[in-house]
C-alpha cells in the first residue's frame, strides 16, 4: 500500500468528490478528514468519498470518517460514500455508520 | 592484562559469568593500571548491589594478568568491633596477599600462615620492609589512646610504607560501613581517612553508600579530592542476563515474561535475583510463570533466603527482638489509607519509642543512623521515612507485622499474601512499560537551556497546520531559520517527578510521565524571572479533547498551587495532540499542548538522550512475526488471505477474517507498549475452521487504567466489537504478560445468536 498516497479530488457544481486510497487506515483516513474539511471550508455542500479502490477499512479509518460527517454537519454539508463494495458497507453497518450517512 | 583469570581466587563467580558492571570494572582497571590520576576512588554502593564481587574481581584479575602493582582486597568486619583488632587483621592481610602475589600463589591465602610464617616467605627484596611491619604488628599497645592510635596507623600505613621500598600496591578497602559498629576510642575511618589522604597510591574504599560519602565529608580529616563510583543495581537489560545466566546454571527454566519479572521485582538486585534461582533449583522447579514466581517469592519470604537475610540484617542492627519489633512496628503501621508512608517526625517517634534496649536518645540516633545506612530508613535531619521504593524490604516487613505486632494466622498471611504478590507481578510489568515508553519529560525539560525553540515544536495549532502529515526531514525545526515563529525556553536548574512535589498526583498518572521543572526565564537567575514548568504525558487514542485538556489543566495547577509555584508554564503532551477545543482551552490557561511527535522533535532539536524481547514458533500451522507500526498488519492480512483461500474459505469469509486480524493487530501495537514491537501470529487450520492467534507482549489488557484521567474515547475502542461480529468466537486468553487472542471462524458459518 502506498503510504504517500495523495488524495484526489474532483469538483462539480456544490459537490466536492474525494477518493480513499485502498487500504483506510489512520494515517490515510487522515488525510481524507484533512481534505473533506477543506472542501467543506471551501463551501461544498455535498462531499462524496469514493471507496472505489477501497479494499480494506479498519476501525481507526470508520471512527475518522464519522469526524468527517461530523464536520460537515456542523457546515451544513452532507456526505455521500459512493463505490463501496459489499465487505465496506457490512463494516459499515455494523458500526453504525449508515445511521449517518447514505451509501451508494 | 588478560580479561578474564583462568581460576578463582577471591571472587565467587568466574568472570565469565560476572554481569554488568562494565564500566566499573574499566574505571577500577584504570586506576589499579595507573591510567587513570593515583589518589582515592569512593564506591559508593547501594546495599547487596554487588561491590564485594566487582572489587573481588578486579583482584583476581590484578593478581593473574600482571606483575607490577600488588592487588590488596581487605574487607572490614563487624566482627573486629575495634579498630585496633580491624587494623592488626589489616596488616596481616596486606603482608599475606604481598607474598601470595610475589610468589602467585594464592594458596598462601587458604594456609592462614601465622605473621612469623609469613615473614620467611617474604622474598628477598620485600624481607627487610615486610619485617619492619611485622615487628610493628607484634608490639603490645599500651591502653593510651594515642599509643593505640599510633598502633593502628602504624598498621594502616603498611601500603605506604611498601611503597616507599618500591612495592606498589592497589588498596581496595571494602564493607567500610561495618566501621560504625566499633567501639573503643580509636575510630577507624578517621586514621584510614588521615593516612591515606597524604599518600599518592591509588586507593579504593567501598561501603554503603550512606555511610562512606558522609564518613568521608566530616571529621578531621576530609577526602574532599577522592572521586566517586556508583554503584547502582543492575539496570533492567543486565539484571535479566543475570537471570538468564543463572537460571542456565542451576537448571532451571525461565522463559522472557518471567526472567522480565524477576529482574523488575528484584529492582536489579543480584543478590536477590539469585536466591531466587538458587531456591527454584533446590526446589527442582521452574520458574517460567508468574505463579510459579511469585509462590517461591513468597516461600523465600517466609523463612526462605530472603527472609533469613533480612532477619540477618535486623539483627545485625538490632540484636534485641523488642527493638526489632518497635523498627517494624514504625515502619508498617500507616495510617490507614495512605499508599505510602509518610515521612514521621523524629522527636514524635523517640517519644514514643517504649524499648529498655534502646532508652536514651544516644542509643536511638545509633539505631536509626545503622538503619539508614542499611538502608531500611531513609533519614533525615528531623524526620524518618519508610524506604518505600523497595519491594522486596516492604513484603518483608509487612510479613514480619502481621505475624509478630497483629499475631495473625500464618497460613492466612502467606495466602493473602501469595495473592497480593500474583495481582501485583503483571502490574509490576504494566508500570514498567509504561515508565520504558515514557518520553523523558524531565530529561527534555533539563535540556531546554534558555534556547530558542521552533513554536511548533511545543504549540500543536502551528505542528497541525504546518507539518502534521510532513516527513521527518520537511519540518523545519533548525533554530537558524528566522522566519520561524520561536519560544524561549527557560534555562532549568532543577527537574523533578511532579510525585516528589506533590504525591496525589500519583493517582493520576504513572511517576515517569510528568515532571517538575524549576528555573530561570533568563540566565540572570533574579526572582522575576524565575518561572516553574509542570509537564505531564496524557493518554488519549485521537486528538486529546477539551475535557481532557481541562482535566489535566485542573490537576497541574493544583500542584502549582500546593506548591506554592507563583509563576509556571504547564506542558502537556497527548499521543495525538490536542482538538481544537483543547488547544483553545490550554491558550486561556497559558499552557502548551503538544503532541508525542513534537516531543520527540523538540528531544531532537534540544539534543537531549532518551534512554529507550518472543515464544518460538511450534500440522496446519503457520506462524508469522510482524514488527508493530508501518501496515505491516497487512501483510499478516495478505498471509491469511492465501491461507484461508487454500482451505476454501468463502471470499466474504476471507475478508471478514483479514478484517478482524487486521483489527487485531491494530489493538497489539496500540495498547501494548510492547518491549519488543513484535506481533505473535499463529494461524492453525483444522477441518471445519480456521484459529487465529495473536499475541503480544507488553501490557495487559486489564491493566489499561481506566480513570478518570482517561475521558470518554468517544468512537474508538470498535476493535472488539468488530473482531466479535466477524469472526465466530473470540477469546481473551489469561497471559502472565501482554494479551492473546484468539479467534476461530468455521468453514460453515455458525448461527449467532
Amino acid at each position: 500500500m502506498d503510504t504517500e498516497y495523495k488524495i484526489p479530488v474532483q469538483t462539480s457544481g456544490e459537490t466536492a468528490t474525494v477518493y480513499a486510497s485502498d487500504y483506510l487506515n489512520k494515517l490515510s483516513g487522515e488525510k481524507i478528514e484533512r481534505e473533506c474539511r477543506r472542501q467543506i471550508d471551501a463551501g461544498y455542500k455535498t462531499i462524496v468519498v469514493n471507496f472505489g479502490e477501497t479494499e480494506i477499512v479498519n476501525s481507526i479509518g470508520v471512527s475518522i470518517l464519522l469526524g468527517v460527517i461530523d464536520a460537515a454537519s456542523g457546515a451544513g454539508a452532507k456526505v455521500v460514500f459512493s463505490d463501496v463494495n459489499e465487505d465496506t458497507i457490512e463494516l459499515f453497518e455494523m458500526l453504525g455508520l449508515t445511521n449517518h450517512v447514505r451509501v451508494n | 592484562m588478560s580479561d578474564s583469570p583462568s581460576n578463582k581466587i577471591l571472587a565467587t563467580v568466574e568472570a565469565k559469568d560476572f554481569i554488568g558492571r562494565t564500566r566499573e570494572t574499566e574505571m577500577l582497571l584504570r586506576r589499579a593500571d595507573g591510567e587513570a590520576e593515583s589518589g582515592g576512588l569512593l564506591l559508593l554502593s547501594a546495599p547487596h548491589a554487588g561491590a564485594t564481587e566487582l572489587l573481588k574481581q578486579i583482584y583476581d584479575r590484578l593478581f593473574s594478568g600482571q606483575s607490577q602493582v600488588i592487588p590488596f582486597y581487605f574487607a572490614v568486619r563487624k566482627s573486629d568491633k575495634t579498630a585496633k583488632n580491624c587494623a592488626v587483621r589489616f596488616l596481616h592481610a596486606f603482608i599475606a596477599q604481598t607474598i601470595a602475589f610475589r610468589h602467585q600463589e594464592p594458596k598462601i591465602f587458604d594456609a592462614a600462615p601465622d605473621i612469623r610464617e609469613l615473614n620467611e616467605l617474604a622474598s628477598p627484596d620485600d624481607a627487610h620492609w615486610i619485617d619492619r611491619l611485622t615487628n610493628a604488628a607484634r608490639l603490645q599497645p599500651s591502653s593510651e589512646l594515642d599509643t593505640d592510635s599510633a598502633f593502628v596507623k602504624n598498621c594502616l600505613s603498611a601500603p605506604l610504607r611498601a611503597a616507599a621500598h618500591d612495592a606498589n600496591s592497589f588498596v581496595m578497602i571494602d564493607n567500610l560501613h561495618e566501621a560504625e559498629s566499633f567501639s573503643g576510642d580509636v575510630d577507624f575511618v578517621e586514621e584510614l581517612k588521615e593516612i591515606f589522604s597524604r599518600s599518592t597510591i591509588s586507593f579504593v574504599l567501598a561501603g554503603r553508600r550512606r555511610f562512606l560519602l558522609n564518613a568521608v565529608q566530616t571529621g578531621n580529616t576530609k577526602l574532599t579530592a577522592a572521586k566517586h563510583l556508583r554503584l547502582e543495581p543492575l539496570d533492567f537489560s543486565e539484571a535479566g542476563l543475570l537471570a538468564e545466566n543463572l537460571a542456565e546454571k542451576y537448571a532451571v527454566r525461565v522463559n522472557e515474561p518471567s526472567r522480565d519479572l524477576i529482574a523488575r521485582q528484584f529492582g536489579g538486585n543480584p543478590t536477590f535475583i539469585k536466591f531466587l534461582l538458587q531456591a527454584a533449583s533446590q526446589a527442582e522447579m521452574d520458574l517460567d510463570s508468574f505463579q510459579k514466581i511469585e509462590r517461591l517469592y513468597t516461600d523465600e519470604l517466609f523463612g526462605g533466603r530472603i527472609g533469613v537475610f533480612y532477619d540477618s540484617v535486623f539483627r545485625e542492627i538490632a540484636p534485641d527482638a523488642e527493638t526489632q519489633k518497635n523498627i517494624v512496628r514504625l515502619l508498617c503501621d500507616a495510617p490507614t489509607g495512605e499508599n505510602e508512608r509518610q515521612p514521621r517526625p523524629l522527636d514524635g517517634v523517640f517519644k514514643n519509642w517504649r524499648d529498655d534496649a534502646v532508652s536514651t536518645r544516644e542509643d536511638f540516633q545509633r539505631l536509626l543512623s545503622l538503619l539508614n545506612t542499611n538502608e531500611i530508613i531513609r533519614l533525615s535531619s528531623n524526620t524518618i521515612e519508610a524506604m518505600n521504593e523497595n519491594d522486596v524490604l516492604n513484603d518483608y516487613l509487612k510479613a514480619r507485622f502481621r505475624l509478630e505486632s497483629a499475631t495473625e494466622n500464618r497460613v492466612l498471611v502467606v495466602a493473602e499474601m501469595l495473592s497480593d504478590f500474583l495481582k501485583r507481578a503483571p502490574e509490576t510489568m504494566a508500570k514498567f512499560y509504561r515508565q520504558k515508553s515514557a518520553i523523558g519529560l524531565r530529561e527534555i525539560l533539563a535540556a531546554f537551556n534558555c534556547q530558542d525553540a521552533p513554536a511548533a515544536l511545543l504549540d500543536y495549532s502551528i505542528y497541525k497546520d504546518k507539518y502534521k502529515n510532513a516527513a521527518e526531514n520537511e519540518i523545519a525545526v533548525g533554530g537558524g531559520d528566522e522566519d520561524i515563529e520561536k519560544i524561549r525556553l527557560p534555562q532549568i536548574v532543577y527537574t523533578a517527578h511532579t510525585a516528589a512535589f506533590y504525591p496525589p498526583i500519583s493517582q493520576v498518572t504513572d511517576k515517569t510521565r510528568s515532571a517538575v521543572a524549576v528555573g530561570f526565564q533568563e540566565p540572570a537567575y533574579t526572582d522575576e524571572d524565575e518561572v516553574v514548568w509542570i509537564a505531564a504525558e496524557i493518554d488519549s487514542k485521537l486528538e486529546a479533547s477539551s475535557e481532557t485538556a481541562e482535566f489535566w489543566c485542573d490537576r497541574l495547577e493544583m500542584v502549582a498551587l500546593v506548591c506554592n509555584f507563583t509563576k509556571y508554564k504547564i506542558w502537556l503532551v497527548a499521543p495525538e495532540g490536542f482538538s481544537p477545543e483543547a488547544m483553545e482551552i490550554l491558550r486561556q490557561r497559558d499552557a502548551y499542548g503538544a503532541s508525542r511527535r513534537q516531543a520527540a522533535l523538540l528531544a531532537e532539536f534540544l539534543q537531549t538522550e532518551k534512554v529507550d524481547g518472543a515464544e518460538k514458533p511450534a500440522a496446519n500451522e503457520y506462524e508469522i512475526i510482524v514488527p508493530m507500526g508501518g501496515d505491516t498488519e497487512l501483510i499478516a492480512a495478505g498471509a491469511i488471505e492465501e491461507i484461508a483461500r487454500r482451505h476454501a474459505f468463502e471470499p466474504k469469509a476471507i475478508n471478514q477474517i483479514k478484517t478482524a486480524l487486521i483489527e487485531a493487530c491494530i489493538n497489539a501495537a496500540e495498547h501494548s507498549l510492547s518491549p519488543d514491537r513484535k506481533i505473535y501470529q499463529k494461524f492453525t487450520v483444522e477441518e471445519d475452521k480456521i484459529i487465529i492467534t495473536i499475541s503480544n507482549r507488553g501490557l495487559r489488557l486489564t491493566d489499561k487504567k481506566t480513570t478518570a484521567a482517561n475521558p470518554v474515547e468517544g468512537r474508538r475502542g470498535w476493535g472488539f466489537k468488530l473482531m466479535k461480529s466477524l469472526m465466530d468466537e473470540v477469546k481473551f486468553e489469561q497471559v502472565d504478560d501482554g494479551t492473546r487472542i484468539s479467534m476461530t471462524k468455521y468453514l460453515t458459518p455458525l448461527v449467532k445468536e
